[in-house]
């Protein structure tokens, strides 16, 4: 994904003179073609993410869009007040992808796992906080945010997913994704563990569950009036997201659901809130915790025997 | 109170934006005193004699840029930008009141003149790094870029980053200053967190460094009127006083910020600053 992302950039570099990507000490190697033929606007900067966020608004101050990348937990956590002030009080079109999503980096330890970048980032009213889940929809974002006014963080999956969103309507920024209609559950998600609720609703469909199931790939600003309408239509809306329950997709259908007193409930499957105690895989979190299609399966079917 | 990091005198001019600054500090009654006064002649060399700014057309694509990194030093900015006339005087009266555009840190959008919003220490460089090298890499551009930092600032070890990135890249239209009052909120820089030797630190990241008399006209103006050596950036040391103007606050502590500050302590400071 993180590939695809860096192409993606690498060709709105070349097409957009706008565009700047500054990298923070990446991976030898990275963005070198690119580098060659605009070496003024492909930057592979020092390990300083404060510095860098607020470099980067000075650049998009003077009219230019710069793609900031580095590991997520470093430009949510470290760089915060550079991104809350620098970057988002002054509106500015710079934009933050984030590669190490969720648990990617689970054998690295807590340091590098962005399991809070969702609450972080939404809690900047004006940031765009986007979970792509797929190489297309990675294109499809970062194309998107070439145009937008103001700033953005992406959050980028491990990579290697298949493509599952090239048979869906085409995609618009902060537009939700409706993948399957159906009645009683709807899963709603985002980012690559979208890849595990599609294979839960193939599961659940052939054991006559006919479960909805939503993506949305922008989670800030979240799209309430679609959140407001599946409330009303499902008894049981099922965030499954790979975060702490605090702060991210869940909280905020959370606050859809209580703001228009709907009687959807809501389920939530997340990472818990904790600091991880294990390193291993990705998958092996998220077999602890259920974020897989078996477990989200076992909990709609629980649901709707509850139901 | 012995003045021993500079022995410049002030003139008229110097005093009349010090009432400026006063009519802020009166009007909000409220503000940085100590941390304005400083400053006040670093602002006016810029402004009167090196900036190329044009009230008229404050957004001009091609104006030199001045970032406040210490944005608690806004009121001596303010009084500078009425002065220059990119607002009324009689704004500086409403200096923090509800509604104002003039606030206790200053920000970009609400004042006209002011290029980035500043408040938290240590952000204002990284901005102008980027500015500088948008304006000279990208943009081709002839402008010059000029941050303001505190000394108690350059604690923020963003700082230090930034002034690392601004030597790699040689960004010879990047010029530091540092308000150099010896003084931060607590008391004594040197007792705090000692600095020195801070200009060696500047040359040792690159920077073609100076110092002055930060209330020395003629000195400011040598320190500010070049591009430095052209190869990278320059940072000018300028030895400034704390509250410099008004012989009570002079490198006294107490009068970094005041959260009150009443009409008898406003017609103390103005026969002060006459005085002065």
């Amino acid at each position: 994904m993180r590939k695809e992302a860096l192409s993606a950039i690498s060709d709105l570099v070349a097409k957009d003179d706008r565009v700047v990507f500054v990298g923070s000490d990446l991976g030898a190697g990275t963005v070198a073609d690119i580098r060659k033929v605009h070496p003024d606007r492909v930057l592979m900067e020092g390990i300083a993410e404060q510095h860098l966020v607020g470099f980067a608004a000075g650049l998009a101050l003077e009219g230019f869009v710069p793609f900031v990348h580095t590991i997520g937990t470093f430009l949510t956590r470290r760089a915060l007040e550079q991104v809350v002030v620098d970057v988002a009080l002054h509106d500015l079109p710079v934009r933050l992808i984030a590669s190490g999503g969720g648990m990617v980096y689970a054998p690295l330890g807590p340091t590098h796992q962005a399991i809070d970048d969702f609450a972080l980032m939404r809690a900047i009213p004006n940031m765009s906080v986007l979970a792509p889940a797929d190489p297309l929809e990675v294109r499809q974002v970062v194309d998107a945010l070439a145009g937008l006014a103001g700033p953005a963080y992406v959050r980028l999956g491990k990579g290697g997913e298949n493509t599952v969103t090239d048979g869906l309507e085409p995609w618009e920024l902060g537009q939700p994704r409706i993948i399957l209609e159906g009645v009683g559950v709807a899963i709603l998600t985002t980012g690559v563990i979208l890849h595990e609720c599609i294979e839960a609703a193939a599961t659940l469909r052939a054991l006559g569950v006919d479960v909805g199931l939503v993506h949305l790939p922008t989670i800030s600003p979240l799209p309430v009036e679609t959140i407001r309408a599946l409330s009303l239509r499902y008894a049981v809306l099922l965030v499954v997201e790979e975060h702490i329950p605090t702060g991210g997709l869940g909280s905020a259908v959370a606050e859809v659901i209580a703001a228009h007193t709907s009687r959807a409930r809501l389920s939530h499957i997340h990472l818990p809130a904790r600091y991880a105690t294990n390193y291993g895989s990705q998958r092996d979190h998220w077999d602890a915790e259920g974020l897989t299609a078996s477990g989200i399966s076992e909990r709609v079917l629980s649901l709707v025997g509850a139901g | 109170m012995a003045r021993p990091w500079s022995l410049a005198e002030l003139d008229q001019r110097s005093r009349e934006l010090r009432l400026l600054a006063l009519s802020a500090l009166e009007g909000g009654e409220r503000g940085h005193v100590g941390s304005t006064m400083s400053l006040v002649e670093i602002l006016r060399v810029l402004y009167d004699e090196i900036l190329q700014i044009d009230p008229g057309d404050p957004m001009a694509e091609d104006r030199d840029r001045f970032i406040l990194s210490k944005g608690h030093g806004c009121i001596a900015l303010y009084a500078m930008l009425a002065d220059k006339g990119f607002f009324p005087h009689a704004d500086l009266r409403d200096f923090c009141r509800y509604g104002s555009g003039l606030g206790g840190h200053p920000e970009r959008g609400h004042v006209p003149g002011v290029e980035a919003s500043t408040g938290s220490l240590g952000h204002g460089l990284a901005i102008g790094v980027g500015i500088a090298y948008a304006m000279s890499r990208l943009r081709h551009s002839d402008a010059r870029v000029f941050v303001v930092l505190g000394d108690g600032e350059l604690d923020e070890g963003s700082v230090w980053e930034s002034a690392l990135a601004a030597s790699h890249h040689r960004l010879a239209n990047l010029t530091v200053i540092v308000d150099h009052n010896h003084l931060q909120s607590y008391g004594p820089v040197a007792e705090v967190w000692d600095l020195e030797p801070l200009a060696a630190k500047w040359r040792a990241f690159g920077f073609d460094t100076v110092e002055v008399d930060g209330h020395d006209l003629a000195e400011l103006r040598h320190g500010l009127g070049s591009r430095g050596d052209a190869e990278g950036p320059r940072a000018v040391i300028a030895h400034t006083v704390k509250g410099r103007g008004i012989s009570f606050a002079e490198s006294d502590p107490s009068w970094h910020h005041k959260a009150k500050i009443t009409p008898i302590d406003a017609d103390s400071i103005r026969e002060a600053i006459l005085s002065a």
